[in-house]
């Protein structure tokens, strides 16, 4: 019986191998090159520029400073307990990843003179000066001290406060 | 017996190597009437095709290619016409046997994920929505697949990158 059985076994085997004959071949190419199965991938990747309306291609890093055009100061300021004197500024940056902006007031202009009212002098502290990272969403508030009020005839003077923003790359970075 | 057994065996696996050379035809005989009459309209010559190419390859059951791309480029935010890609096969399988495409994994999924969100991306079209079987044994085609990419806001800007895997069989017609 176990004769039988082997010789059985040994003809299903030599019968099985025609059977490769029969399978179908696959040839795999990514672009105009043959790879293997298992190495036929597609990558999907995203570029760091950005269509313009014409389709060229242009950095798609982008940032938004937002600025009060003119800050009203009451005469004598407003009180403490009122809040006193303010504003608001905010940033918006979408930028590549590890970038990031120094931004803010001037340096020279966190403190002045009003034009034509040198003894009228204000001081600007808080969020004067910020560094933001390369996806910020957040607003700042600087706050207005004016001393003088009694040095000078009562007019609507003016002082010009400049910002900046330097940009800082990180694959430059120290 | 033993002895009588192995030659037995031997016999029918070399005799199971040969079963390609057994495709017959016709016409293998000389021309034997000597009558010129009629001799010329008894002889004939067939001409026949191999399952086999040039180098000895067994294309019996069938070939089939698949073409993807290596990498397809997304500009950031996205094209406005949308981004797509195009893939293509070409099948010519044994009678009864049909090519099954479709996309293994990398469907859809995820570039990168901030506190603000994700980044993320869902191919569509023929073949990636459901696999696609060919009707007949000898087909070819060019599909177009689609890339919806959203999120492009959640994340800071840079070359991110996903896989997708096809896949390609070759089964009976149901």
């Amino acid at each position: 019986m176990k004769k039988v059985l082997a010789v059985l076994l040994a003809v299903m085997m030599v019968l099985s191998m025609s059977v490769m004959a029969f399978a179908a071949t696959g040839t795999w190419y990514v672009d105009a090159n043959e790879v293997a199965a298992e190495d036929a991938k597609t990558t999907l990747q995203t570029l760091t520029t950005k269509l313009d309306d014409e389709g060229n291609p242009v950095d798609a890093a982008s940032y938004t400073i937002t600025i009060p055009a003119t800050v009203t100061i009451p005469w004598e300021g407003t009180p403490e307990n009122l809040g006193g004197d303010a504003f608001f500024w905010s940033v918006k940056t979408q930028l590549e990843k590890g970038d990031s902006l120094d931004v803010g007031i001037v340096e020279a202009d966190r403190t002045g003179t009003f034009t034509d009212a040198a003894s009228l002098v204000y001081t600007l502290s808080g969020d004067v000066y910020a560094s933001v990272g390369d996806l910020a969403d957040d607003t700042y508030t600087v706050n207005i001290d004016v001393a003088g009020w009694e040095t000078v005839p009562i007019a609507e003077y003016e002082a010009l406060v400049t910002y900046e923003a330097n940009f800082v790359d990180a694959s430059v970075a120290p | 017996m033993k002895k009588l057994l192995a030659v037995l065996l031997a016999v029918m696996m070399v005799l199971s190597m040969s079963v390609m050379a057994f495709a017959a035809f016709e016409g293998a005989e000389g021309i034997t009437d000597q009558n010129p009459e009629t001799a010329v309209t008894d002889g004939k010559t067939d001409l026949m095709t191999l399952t086999e190419d040039e180098d000895g390859n067994d294309l019996s059951g069938g070939v089939y290619t698949v073409t993807i791309p290596a990498t397809v480029e997304i500009p950031w935010f996205g094209t406005t016409a949308g981004d797509t890609f195009e893939w293509s096969y070409d099948a010519q399988l044994a009678a009864g046997y049909r090519l099954t495409l479709g996309v293994a994994s990398g469907k859809t999924g995820t570039f990168a994920t901030t506190d603000k969100g994700s980044l993320t991306y869902a191919l569509s079209g023929t073949g990636i929505d459901a696999n696609y079987t060919t009707a007949s044994e000898v087909e070819a085609d060019t599909f177009t697949a689609t890339v919806t990419t959203e999120g492009w806001d959640n994340v800071p800007i840079a070359n991110y990158t996903q896989p997708v895997t096809f896949t390609a069989s070759v089964a009976l017609a149901a």
